[in-house]
Order: C-alpha cells, then structure tokens, then sequence
C-alpha cells in the first residue's frame, strides 16, 4: 500500500512540475505591442461588424483597426471600460457588444442556465431522498 | 451519361427505401425471420446504391466534369488531387450526399452485427433508420440535386474555397459526420425500445458501442475542426464559441451524458426513460446542428455553403423526426419497468446522475447562448451578439463541478457497497491540489482563473493516475516484461481512464493557452531580431512563391530558444487567382511545451512587414487530449467486446 501511494504521489508532482515549468518560462512582455493590455482587452468583447463573426481584436479588416484606434484613443482620454462600452452601444447598438448587458432582453439569457441547475438539482435531490 | 448513372441510382435508393418503410409498417405488427431478412438485405442494397452514387460524383470531381454544377462550382482543373476528392464533401450538394452514405452505411453495420435473440428490435431499428434515410434522400433528390447539369459548360471550374483546401478540412467533415449519423444509431434503438415496449440489459449493452463510436468520431471530428481553425484563419485561437461549433458541440455533450447513464441502465436497470430520452435527444441535436450549419440561419466563421430555402426543409425532418418519437415517448414510457434498486449518495449511481444533470445543463446553455439572439430578433427586432464572455461565466462554473466529481467517482461502488480507498484518495487530491495551487500562485497570481483551471486539470490527473495505480496493483501482474503490460491492459478496463486522462490533460492545454498566451504585434522589416519571452526571432529574408493554383508571398523568419537555434518558420499569404482570395497561412514551430506561431501581414521592403506572433504554451495538449479521449472510446469498444463475448457464455450478472 505504501509502494501505490509513493508512486501515486511522485507521478502526480511530476505533472505539477512540467505545467509549471512551462509557465515559469515564460516571461510575459505583452509591452512590445502596439496595442495597450487594456485595448486588447476591450477588443476582444467588441464585435467585428464587417466580419463573419469575429471579435475586433482577431481581425484585421479596416473597421476593426479604426475602432481599436478609437478605444485606444479614449482609454487615452481616461475614459473607462464602461464607458466605452456605452459610448460604443450609443453609436452601433447591442449588436457590437460580444458581451450582452443585463437589461430586460437578456434577462433570461443570463440566468436561465442557472435556474436551470437550481431545479434540476433540487429534482435529483428530491429523487435520491425517495 | 455517367453522372445520371449516379442520379439513376440515387433515386432507386430512394424508391427502395419508400418501399422498404411500406414493407416495414406493413410487417411490423407481424414480425417474422423472412421480413427481418429481407429487410437486412435491402439495407445493404440502399448502401450499394448510395455508395455507387457517391462513387460516380467523386469520380466526377476527379476528372473535373464541369458539365456538373457543383463540379464546376467548387472545382479546378489545376487544384492537386486530395483536393478535389475531398470537394466533393465540400459543398451542400456533396456533403449530404456523403451523410446519407454514411447513414445507409451505419444501417447496414448494425443489421450485419449479430444481435441477440431480439430479431424484432432489430426489425425496427432498420425500419427507423430507413425512415431517416428516406427523409434525407427526398431532401437531396428535390431541393439538393448534385447530379445537376449546366448548359453552356464552362472551361474551367470557380474553384474551392482556399480555406478549404487544407488536409485538416478534408478529414474533419467525414469524421464530424460519422459522429452525427452515428448518434442515429441509438435514436433507433430508443425508438425500436419504444415501438417493440420491451427493454433489458442486454438492450443497454447493445446501444453502448454504438453510443461510443459515435461519441469517438464526434470527439475526432470537432478537434480536427479546432485544429483546422487554429492553424488556418490565423488568429491563434482555437475556439470561438461560434454558432456552428456550439452545434457539434451540443450533440457532444448529449452524447457524453448519454454514454454515462447507459452505464447505469446496463448494471442496474434503471432510468430507462431518461436514457430513451437522451437517446432520442442527441440525435435531434445531430439534426438540429445539420440545419444550423445548412441554413446559414446564423452567421458564423464555419459556414461555406448555405440556403436559406433549404433550411425549411431540414427544419421539417427535424420536426418529423424528433415529433413522431417524442409522441410515441409520452404515450408508452410509462410501460417500462425499472428494477427497485437502492443506492448510497457516494455510489456510482449517483454521480453518474449528477454528472447528466450538469452535462444536460451544459447542453441547455449552449443551445441558450446559439439560439438567443435569434429568438430576440423575433420577439421584438432588438439584435444581440453573444461571445466567448458569456460562455465563461455560464458553460464553465457549470462544468468545473464535473471536473470535480470526475476524479473521485471512480472510486465509487455500485448501490450501498461501501468503497474502502475513497478517504485516501480524497487526502491525496487535497494535498497534490493545495500543493498546484501554491505553485501557480507563486509563478503567477495575477489570474485566480488560470489557478482553477490549472489546479482542476491537476486534480482530474491524480484521480485518474491514482486509480489506475490502484487497479494495477490489484491486479496483480508483475510488469517486468513488455508483453506484461499487454496482459495488464487487456484485463482492465482502461477506456475510461484514457478518456479522462485526455479531459486533464485537454485542460491543461486550456490553461497554457487561455492564460499564459504571449504575444507580439508590430511590422518588422528583413534583418530585424526580435524577442517574445526567451524565444528570439529573426526576419531573414521575404520570397515570392509559385504554388500549383496559387501565388504566395513567404516570410523566413529563424527561430532561437535559450540561444539555441530551433528551425525556420515560414508564414505565408497566399493570393488564388481563380477563387479572387488571399487566405493566411501561420507557420507553426509545435512541440510537446508550445507552440510559436507566426502570421504574416500586408507590407513592402520600404515599411516593413506587420506580423503577429503568438507563443502559446501548451496549445498541442488541447487537441492531445481530445485525442486520448477518442481513444479511451475506441479502447472501451474493443475492451467491451471482449467481455460482453465471454460475459454471454457465463451469465450476465457482473458486468
């Protein structure tokens, strides 16, 4: 039993071991772009409008290189996310945004699942009491 | 001529399955060895036909007919020749054609396997899979013809889709297919259980290969598919959340679940309907995926070749299909009896349920997050986007529970039997968990989601190391020859072990990629270095190339790790002339720790060329995993064979 265990163990710290080594590797210099970390970020909740669904961030058709000019831009203009994101419904609507708000259209969108889960496992609950 | 050769023979396919259904509703009342025979044998001629059929528009894409319509729509004469077979399941016309091969295919495998004693299920579940043929092949017959003629016959062909013309696309469609023809199979046999009112274990043991080869191709088909997409649109990622993934991806998860409760119904006999219902679930998702993908309802990055008209038509099958065994569901499940069984809350049983109620939670998210916007715009016109964010904060919470039970519920028994490792291994995952998350937070704490992420795919290892550790020790083989572990495999059930050996070491991948992703955007010109993380990259020099049907402008960069030289890179863009598009073509250095990858952008000698370059940590263990998981399928196929052969020689009891 002690022999199983010893090998369990040493097995799984060897995995640990690789995962981790490949991260430690890797120093991150995310400085070198262009784009802020921000920019990149805010992109990529950005649909590409032109495009077959893409988010701003991946492509690299014209519309998608002024808006990320333009969230560039604003982040200089210490605007934040939010407002970004609003500014950007104003001039093209929900459909931009990759990332539904909470309002009353997407109510159920957002917690359907959730209730789903609810019910379902107070059901399977109910069903391993009997 | 020879291509009416194929339509001829696409209709007698047709007018035999009508009259094989008429045969069928006509016997079935009445069943009898001689129907059954003569219904076996017709299955094996609608394959003939069909296969001939298929045989005759490849041939025609070989020899570039142009006279054909879709030949000369999605063909050239200078495009290389896998190229040209695999367009033939690139286009609508071709790729039904190819589901209804493999779907005649499939009813022929299952009347050709010997079934036991049960001549009558059998009789049914041909009679279901002709119905669906038949259906399939009106569709194709009247509103998909691929043995349609033009009038002026061109010179040349308009050429296949660049993006298609990659190995990765020519095996992904056929494989994805087997997948979602293959859950036909069990739709059948759900049906037949509910046509003929009688189902036992052997019923279970029976559906399960079917369930898994499909789940298996499935697995296959979807990772190709990511694969392609990683490699060939160039955007470094390799899952977009997209409307036609999340429809391979519904009858995935289906499937999953159903291959875990047919466990339970095959040991214990119970949860009859909801296996059937499962059953007749994943097939309509098989449907429903097909119509997505077919109808262009929705704009996604996959879709190649759609018509709004058509959908209809896959929408009415789909209605048929899925209607007509709902109504026979509601009216005869109730006759069903299940065995009283008891069992612990720590049983095999339970957590079997528990992971249905997630997966099937899962399933219901997926198909929320793909249908919403639609049903929005229909409501009241308001029109939504939904990415990849909404998934991460609905699909994965749900399945990070899952990831949980995974590891330990193998260490559970069946019904009260208490299990006597479960305490120490549950100490043993505490500990390796506390041990991977300190890690990762010491590297980097910035994410507390890549410490989850990581920690679970660590997690799901040691359960599964630990297990098979254990099962190994049982067995008690010494293992100091290699033919040992032959011996050691083959008295084990290791299938589901590889399989979840594959989901940690697929989350791993996920965590590399999602979380530790480095990358560099920026324009370089020729002799320029440049670094990301440790890795040194040089612009050597920029070519002009001549390709057999297209131009390609390539970039040679050299590629430096630690000082030590790692090969060449040589991203490309390719301009095809006849098709009017330039694709990307990433140069991708892989090995077992990441991948650099290197996308060429627009530029001159003047300004320098824009390049993206991504080094992305762990990305190959994604696409290993679902590998490994295809593999335990196939492994729990070969394995179950086996037993069931020996198992029905002995007795039934302890399977």
């Amino acid at each position: 039993m002690k022999k199983q265990f010893c090998s369990i163990l040493s097995i799984c710290f060897l995995y640990i071991t690789i995962i981790s080594n490949i991260t430690l590797a890797e120093e991150k210099n995310t400085q070198l772009n262009f784009l802020t970390n921000k920019t990149r970020e805010i992109a990529q909740n950005i649909k590409c409008l032109v495009c077959q669904n893409q988010s701003i961030d991946e492509s690299n058709s014209e519309l998608a290189k002024d808006l990320k000019k333009l969230i560039e831009e604003k982040l200089n203009d210490g605007l934040d996310e939010d407002e970004i994101y609003t500014f950007l419904r104003e001039r093209y609507g929900d459909y931009i945004l990759l990332k539904p708000p909470l309002n009353t259209n997407t109510i159920l969108l957002w917690f359907l699942p959730f209730i789903i889960l609810v019910f379902s496992s107070i059901y399977i609950f109910k069903f391993f009491k009997k | 001529m020879i291509p009416e050769l194929g339509h001829v023979f696409l209709v007698l396919a047709f007018v035999a399955s009508i009259m094989q259904i008429v045969f069928w509703t006509y016997h079935i009342n009445s069943f009898n060895e001689l129907a059954l025979d003569i219904l076996k044998k017709s299955a094996l001629l609608n394959c003939i036909f069909i296969l001939i059929s298929f045989l005759i528009l490849t041939y025609s894409f070989i020899i570039s007919d142009f006279s054909l319509l879709i030949v000369s729509n999605n063909s050239h004469t200078l495009k290389p020749l896998i190229y040209k077979i695999s367009g033939t399941w690139g286009n609508h016309e071709g790729s039904l054609l190819l589901w209804v091969l493999i779907l005649s295919s499939f009813t022929f495998l299952v009347s050709y396997k010997k079934t036991h004693n049960n001549g009558e299920l059998l009789f049914s579940i041909i009679g279901v899979q002709t119905l669906i043929l038949c259906l399939f092949l009106a569709f194709i017959l009247l509103t998909s013809n691929p043995f349609e003629r033009v009038s002026a016959i061109p010179i040349e062909g308009r050429g296949l889709n660049p993006l298609l013309q990659d190995p990765g696309l020519a095996f992904h469609p056929p494989m994805l297919y087997v997948g979602y023809v293959g859950l036909s199979v069990s739709f059948s046999f759900a049906v037949g259980a509910l046509i003929t009112g009688k189902i036992n274990k052997e019923w279970a043991q029976q559906i399960r290969p079917w369930i898994t080869i499909a789940w298996s191709a499935l697995t296959m088909g979807i990772a190709l598919g990511s694969w392609w997409a990683y490699y060939e649109l160039g955007w470094g990622g390799w899952w977009f959340w997209d409307p036609v993934e999340n429809a391979s991806f519904m009858p995935w998860l289906i499937a999953t679940a159903l291959l875990h409760s047919i466990r339970i119904l095959e040991t214990r006999l119970i949860f009859i309907n909801w296996c059937i219902l499962l059953s007749i679930l994943g097939f309509a998702f098989s449907l429903l995926g097909t119509f997505i993908v077919r109808s262009g309802l929705l704009t996604s990055v996959h879709s190649f070749a759609s018509d709004p008209s058509r959908g209809i038509f896959i929408l009415i099958i789909l209605v048929i299909s899925v209607g007509g065994p709902l109504i026979l569901y509601a009216l005869k499940s109730s006759l069903f009896r299940e065995q009283k069984v008891q069992f612990n809350l720590l049983s095999k049983e339970s957590a079997l349920l528990i992971n249905n109620l997630f997966f099937t939670t899962a399933t219901a998210t997926v198909l929320i997050g793909t249908l919403y916007p639609l049903f929005l715009d229909a409501f009241n016109g308001d029109k939504i986007s939904i990415g990849p964010a909404y998934y991460n904060a609905t699909f994965a919470p749900i399945m990070a529970p899952i990831i949980l039970l995974m590891a330990i519920a193998p260490f559970f028994n069946w019904g009260k039997g208490k299990s006597k490792n479960l305490l120490k291994i549950i100490a043993i995952l505490i500990t390796t968990s506390l041990v991977s998350v300190i890690t990762l937070y010491t590297i980097d704490g910035s994410s507390i989601f890549a410490i989850i992420c990581g920690s679970l795919s660590i997690w799901l290892f040691v359960g599964v190391v630990s297990d098979l550790i254990i099962k190994f020790t049982e067995t008690k083989i010494k293992l100091n020859k290699v033919s040992n572990l032959f011996i050691y495999i083959s008295k084990n059930k290791i299938g589901m072990n590889i399989a979840h050996l594959g989901v940690a070491i697929f989350l791993a991948g996920v965590t590399g990629e999602q979380f530790f992703k480095t990358e560099f955007s920026g324009r370089k010109n020729i002799g320029d270095t440049f670094s990301i993380g440790n890795r040194v990259l040089e612009f050597k020099n920029f070519e002009t190339i001549n390709g057999p049907n297209y131009q390609s402008e390539m970039g040679i960069f050299t590629l430096h790790h630690n000082s030590k030289f790692i090969g060449y890179l040589k991203p490309e863009k390719r301009y095809y002339p006849t098709e009017q598009t330039q694709t990307t073509e990433a140069a991708i250095i892989s090995n077992f720790l990441g991948d650099t990858y290197i996308v060429l952008g627009e530029g001159n000698y003047e300004t320098g060329w824009s390049i993206r370059i991504y080094f992305n940590p762990l990305v190959s263990w994604i696409w290993a995993g679902a590998f490994l998981m295809a593999l335990g399928g196939v492994t729990s196929i070969i394995q179950n064979k086996k037993t069931f052969n020996n198992a029905t020689k002995v007795s039934l009891n302890e399977i």
